[in-house]
C-alpha cells in the first residue's frame, strides 16, 4: 500500500508555478491583513525587546524599573514604558500519510502535501520554526525543526518523499503527539480524519486541547466521499485494510450515508470547538488559493502577525 | 412419460430469459474506498467467500430454471405411466360396495374419487394397451370387456354408482384374474378401500415386520383373527401385477348395525324381541358413543347410548310391544358417523296367526286340556279336540298332539307331539312299562337351552314314566330319568316330532306347576316354526340378495331424509336381486326387509397411507402403492408441489436477510 512520492510527483506538486502562486499568495496575504512589520511575529503581548510600543499608568504591581522616570520629572506621574513583546512560534504540521489519503482519490494527497508546504512557507518566512510529521498508525518527525526561508527547499523534498500507505490510528497519533513545551507554538493536523470508526476522530481530538498551542484540525477530503455516485451491487474494498463489504446501494442508502458523513463532519467540529480548536473542511475541488485564505482568515496566529 | 397438454412446452423458450439474465448479468463493482466505515453503519452484510457466492449464484440461476420447467410442466400436465411393453392389458377393478359411498369433507364419495383417479390414469396408458372394467361390490359385473375405445370406457366409468351391498373380494378378483390372463402382461388397478393381499409380497416382508408381527400375536389373537378374516391373499400368476389405488379416508367412524331380527315373544300376545348387534369400525381413532333410537309407528319408544371401542361390537335384544305390522325404525346416531347406509333399520313388526293344533286322544287328559286353553287364552292358539275316530284330519293344522294314542298310519307332513304313545307308529318303536309305570322324583335336563326347555324348570320336575321308546332319527333326549329319555326332539325325515314318556295325568307334580304349559307352548311353538303359521313372517334379507317375488311390481319402503318413503318399482322378471335398503312389499302380500348388515362394510376401514397399522403396511406392500400413486399418472401436483418446495427453498438460501 504504500505509496512512494517519485520525483515527477514532487516536479508536478511543487514546481515553479505553484511555488509562485504561493508567493502571490503570502503577497496578497500580507497586502489584506496589512501587514507593516517585517520580520518577526509581533503580539499583543508586552516584552522587553527595544521596540517601544506604549506608555500605561503604573500599577503597584508593575516592575519599577519600567518607570519612566522622565515622564515623571515632566508630568509628576509614574509611567512605565511598554516594549513589542517578539514571540517566535513553531509551527507543526502534521501530515495523515495513511493510505486513505492517496487512494482512491490522490487529490487527497495532492491538497495535503501542497497545504502543508504552503503553511510550512508561511511558517519559514516569518521566521518561525518549522516541524513536519508524517502521521499512520504513528506519528514520525521525520525533519529536524526548520528556520528561514531558505529552507523551503527541503521542505519540498521532504514533502515529497513522504510514502502514503498504512492505516490511520487516530487515537494513538494525537496521544503520542506531545511537543515540548519549548516547541510551543501553532499546530496544523491535515488528515481526512477516517479511523476504524465514525466516532474514532471524535473521541481522538480530545487529546488536542492538551496540545501546547493553537491547534488547526484541516479535513481533507473529496467530494465523492461526501456523496458517494453508487448505484446498484458493489463490492467495496478498504483501501487501508483491504476489507471487502458487498452491498446493494440504493439511493435510500445514499441518503444515509450523505447523514452519516454530514453528522460525522458536524461531530468534528463539535469536538474541535468544544476544546477552542480550529475546525476546517478541506473539499479538494474547491480552488487552493481560496481554501488557504479562508484558513488563515479564521484568525491564525500564523497569519496575524507578518 | 407423456404430456397431455403439450402446447404449454413452447413455453419453455422463456428459459432463455434467465439464460440471458445470467450470462450477461451485471457485475457487482469493485470499488475502492476510504469511507468504509460510513459504508459499514448502513446494513447487515453477507460475510462469503467468493466461491461460496458463486456457488450460490449459480444455484439460484439453476432454481430459477427448475421453476420455470416446472411451471412448464405443470401446464403440460405431465403424466407418468408404466412403460408399454410393461402391460398389454388394464383390468380396472372398481369397488361399489356401499362402504364406497363414504364422503369426505369435500363432498366427494369414495367411489367419484375412484372414478376420477382411474381416468386420469386411462389418460396416462398407451392407446395399445387395453382396459377392461369390472365393478364389484356382492357379485363381479364385468362392466366393460378389453377395449382399446377409451371413451366408451370412460362412459361405462362415468355411469358407475355405489351400491348398498357388501362387497366379495374373492369372485371380484377372480374375474379380474380371469380377464388379466386373456392377454398379458397385465395390471389390475384395483380401487377401493378395502386391499386384496398378495401373497408374494406377504412373503417378501422384511425381516422387522415379521418380528412386529410375532409381537402382536400375544396382545391379541382374537383381534388377529378378525383382522386376517378381512383379507384375502391372492396368489398372482405370472405376468399379473395387482396395483391397490387406496381410497379410505385417514380415520373414518362409523357405527352401524351388522345384524337384525325381529322374533314374537313365545307365548305373549303383540310382545316382540328385536336382535340387534351394534359395531364400530376399527379405524375409529376413539371410543364413540352413539344413540340407539326405537321408534314405533312414528314414536319413539326407547333411546339408548352404546359406547363402543373401535373395532367392537354389542349385541342387544330390545324388548318391544306393538301391533302386528306397525312399523319399526331402529336408527344409530353417532357423531362423525360417515357412512349413512347402515344406521336406519325399517321392519314392521310380525304378523302373528293363532297356530293351530289338533289334539287326538280317545279321552283328553284334563291337564293336558287345562294347559292348552291356557295357550289359547293368550290368543296364540287354535285348538282342535278329536277322538282316534276323527283321524285323518279334514282340515290342515300346523301341530297335531297324539295323547296316549298313535295312528297306524304316520302322518308324515304334519309337526307332532307325542304324549305317552301306547304302541309303535312311524318312527316311533315303544315298549310301555308294566303297571302305572315308574315314577321319577326328579329327572335330568340334558339340554337346559333347547327351546322346548325355555324358562321351564326341569329341577323341580317329577313325573311317572310310563312307555320306553325308541324313535328312528335323530331326536335329542331332553329329559332323562334314570338312563332313560322320557323326553326327546328332533326331527325325523323333516317332520318335527316331540315325544314324551310319561303319562300326564299320573305325573301330578308335573301337570300341577307352571312349566308344563309352557313346556307344551315351547314344544308346539317349535313344531310350527318352520309351518305356514310361522313362514308368514317378515322375511329378513340383506342387500344383494336374489329372492322370489311372484308380482310385477314392488313397493320400497326406504328411510330418505328423516321420513319413510314408499315407491313402486316394476320387475322384470321374478328374480329380484335386493338392491336397495328398506322394506319391500309384493303385490301379492309378500313382504320383506333388505338391510346391509354386513361387518365388513360396517368397518369402513382408514386409509393405509395414514399407518393405521405399520405391520399392514409392510404386509401389503403400501409404501410400493402409495409411491405408484405419488409419481405414476398425472403428477401435476407433484410438480408443483416440488416448484413450491424450490421457491420455498431459494428463498431460505438467499432471501433470508432483508439486504443483499
Amino acid at each position: 500500500m504504500a505509496a512512494t512520492t517519485d520525483n515527477k510527483d514532487s516536479e508536478s506538486l511543487f514546481d515553479a508555478e505553484f511555488l509562485d502562486r504561493l508567493r502571490a499568495l503570502f503577497l496578497k496575504l500580507r497586502k489584506r491583513r496589512q501587514l507593516r512589520k517585517k520580520g518577526l511575529q509581533s503580539t499583543p503581548a508586552t516584552g522587553y525587546t527595544r521596540e517601544f510600543k506604549d506608555f500605561r499608568h503604573y500599577t503597584p504591581d508593575d516592575d519599577y524599573r519600567a518607570i519612566d522616570w522622565r515622564l515623571y520629572a515632566r508630568l509628576d506621574r509614574l509611567f512605565i514604558r511598554l516594549y513589542e513583546e517578539i514571540q517566535e512560534y513553531h509551527i507543526h504540521v502534521l501530515v495523515d500519510t495513511s493510505a486513505s489519503m492517496q487512494q482512491p482519490f490522490a487529490e487527497k494527497r495532492s491538497a495535503a502535501l501542497q497545504l502543508a508546504v504552503a503553511l510550512s512557507y508561511l511558517g519559514l518566512v516569518g521566521q518561525h520554526r518549522v516541524s513536519l510529521y508524517q502521521m499512520s498508525d504513528k506519528v514520525i518527525e521525520g525533519m529536524p525543526p526548520l528556520k528561514g526561508q531558505g529552507n523551503i527547499r527541503r521542505i519540498i523534498d521532504f514533502a515529497s518523499k513522504m510514502e502514503f500507505g498504512g492505516t490511520t490510528d487516530l487515537e494513538r497519533c494525537f496521544r503520542e503527539f506531545r511537543p515540548a513545551r519549548q516547541r510551543f507554538g501553532i499546530i496544523f493536523v491535515i488528515s481526512d480524519l477516517y479511523g476504524s470508526g465514525v466516532e474514532v476522530a471524535e473521541q481522538a481530538l480530545r487529546h488536542g486541547s492538551s496540545w501546547p498551542g493553537e491547534s488547526h484540525f484541516i479535513h481533507v477530503y473529496h467530494p465523492w466521499e461526501k456523496k458517494p455516485d453508487l448505484d446498484g451491487e458493489i463490492e467495496l474494498i478498504d483501501v487501508e485494510t483491504s476489507e471487502q463489504r458487498r452491498l446493494w446501494f440504493t439511493k435510500r442508502d445514499l441518503k444515509k450515508y450523505e447523514a452519516a458523513y454530514e453528522a460525522f463532519q458536524k461531530g468534528v467540529e463539535r469536538a474541535c470547538l468544544s476544546r477552542q480548536m480550529d475546525y476546517q473542511p478541506w473539499p479538494t475541488d474547491r480552488p487552493f488559493e481560496d481554501m488557504f485564505l479562508e484558513l488563515l482568515s479564521r484568525g491564525s496566529a500564523l497569519a496575524s502577525g507578518n | 412419460m407423456q404430456l397431455l397438454s403439450p402446447a404449454f412446452l413452447w413455453l419453455s423458450v422463456l428459459a432463455i430469459i434467465p439464460i440471458v439474465l445470467y450470462l450477461f448479468r451485471r457485475k457487482s463493482k469493485r470499488i475502492d474506498v476510504s469511507t468504509m466505515v460510513f459504508f459499514k453503519s448502513l446494513a447487515r452484510e453477507h460475510q462469503e467467500s467468493a466461491w461460496l457466492r458463486r456457488l450460490k449464484k449459480l444455484l439460484s440461476f439453476l432454481l430459477t430454471l427448475a421453476v420455470l420447467l416446472g411451471v412448464v410442466f405443470a401446464l403440460s400436465r405431465v403424466v407418468f405411466s408404466p412403460k408399454a411393453e410393461d402391460m398389454r392389458t388394464v383390468v380396472m377393478l372398481i369397488d361399489r360396495s356401499a362402504s364406497m359411498a363414504v364422503e369426505d369433507g369435500e363432498g366427494n364419495s369414495r367411489l367419484d374419487l375412484a372414478k376420477a383417479e382411474l381416468k386420469t390414469r386411462l389418460d396416462g396408458i398407451p392407446e395399445d394397451v387395453g382396459v377392461a372394467l369390472i365393478a364389484y361390490d356382492r357379485r363381479p359385473e364385468i362392466v366393460q370387456p378389453r377395449t382399446l375405445n377409451r371413451r366408451e370406457l370412460i362412459s361405462r366409468i362415468d355411469g358407475m354408482a355405489v351400491r348398498p351391498v357388501s362387497q366379495d373380494e374373492a369372485a371380484a378378483i377372480e374375474s379380474a384374474l380371469t380377464l388379466a390372463q386373456l392377454e398379458t402382461p397385465t395390471v389390475i388397478w384395483h380401487a377401493s378401500d378395502h386391499p386384496i393381499v398378495v401373497e408374494e409380497e406377504q412373503a417378501e416382508q422384511p425381516e422387522g415386520a415379521a418380528d412386529t408381527a410375532e409381537v402382536g400375536e400375544g396382545e391379541g389373537e382374537e383381534a388377529s383373527d378378525e383382522l386376517d378374516d378381512d383379507k384375502l391373499a391372492v396368489d398372482l400368476p405370472d405376468g399379473v401385477r395387482l396395483e391397490f389405488v387406496d381410497f379410505a379416508l385417514e380415520a373414518p367412524v362409523n357405527f352401524g348395525f351388522t345384524a337384525f331380527q325381529i322374533r314374537r315373544v313365545p307365548l305373549v300376545h303383540s310382545k316382540f324381541e328385536v336382535f340387534v348387534r351394534v359395531g364400530l369400525n376399527r379405524a375409529a381413532p376413539e371410543a364413540v358413543t352413539a344413540r340407539l333410537e326405537v321408534n314405533l309407528g312414528g314414536m319413539p319408544v326407547q333411546l339408548r347410548d352404546i359406547e363402543l371401542e373401535p373395532g367392537a361390537s354389542e349385541e342387544l335384544v330390545l324388548p318391544v310391544e306393538g301391533a302386528e305390522d306397525q312399523l319399526l325404525h331402529l336408527r344409530l346416531r353417532a357423531s362423525g358417523d360417515v357412512l349413512a347406509t347402515d344406521n336406519d333399520i325399517l321392519a314392521p313388526l310380525p304378523r302373528s296367526r293363532p297356530v293351530v293344533v289338533a289334539v287326538i286322544s280317545p279321552q283328553l287328559d284334563p291337564f293336558t286340556e287345562i294347559a292348552l286353553m291356557a295357550i289359547q287364552d293368550q290368543g296364540e292358539l287354535v285348538m282342535w279336540k278329536g277322538t282316534p275316530e276323527s283321524w285323518p284330519l279334514d282340515e290342515k293344522v300346523d301341530v297335531v298332539i297324539f295323547d296316549s294314542w298313535l295312528p297306524e298310519e304316520w302322518p308324515t307332513d304334519i309337526p307332532a307331539v307325542v304324549i305317552n304313545p301306547p304302541n309303535d307308529s312311524g318312527p316311533i318303536r315303544v315298549r310301555p312299562l308294566s303297571g302305572a309305570g315308574v315314577p321319577y322324583d326328579s329327572i335330568r335336563a340334558s339340554d337346559e337351552n333347547h327351546p322346548l326347555l325355555f324358562r321351564v324348570s326341569s329341577n323341580r320336575i317329577s313325573l311317572t314314566q310310563t312307555v320306553l321308546y325308541q324313535v328312528d332319527g335323530s331326536l335329542q333326549p331332553l329329559w332323562l330319568a334314570g338312563n332313560d329319555p322320557v323326553m326327546s326332539a328332533g326331527e325325523v325325515r323333516g317332520q318335527r316330532l316331540v315325544v314324551m314318556g310319561f303319562s300326564v295325568a299320573q305325573s301330578e307334580r308335573l301337570a300341577l306347576t307352571a312349566s308344563f304349559p309352557i313346556l307344551m307352548g315351547n314344544a308346539l311353538l317349535w313344531c310350527a316354526e318352520n309351518s305356514q303359521a310361522i313362514a308368514e313372517r317378515v322375511r329378513e334379507n340383506r342387500t344383494g340378495d336374489l329372492i322370489d317375488v311372484h308380482s310385477k311390481e314392488l313397493t320400497w319402503t326406504e328411510w330418505k331424509d328423516g321420513q319413510a318413503r314408499k315407491s313402486r318399482v316394476a320387475l322384470a322378471d321374478e328374480l329380484l336381486e335386493l338392491d336397495r335398503v328398506g322394506l319391500w312389499q309384493s303385490d301379492d302380500g309378500g313382504q320383506g326387509t333388505s338391510y346391509l348388515l354386513s361387518r365388513v362394510e360396517s368397518d369402513v376401514p382408514g386409509s393405509l397411507q395414514a399407518g393405521v397399522n405399520s405391520e399392514d403396511v409392510a404386509a401389503e406392500g403400501t409404501a410400493q402403492s402409495v409411491a405408484r400413486k405419488l409419481f405414476l399418472g398425472d403428477i401435476t401436483w407433484l410438480i408443483i408441489a416440488v416448484i413450491v418446495a424450490l421457491l420455498v427453498l431459494e428463498n431460505w438460501l438467499f432471501h433470508r436477510h432483508a439486504v443483499y
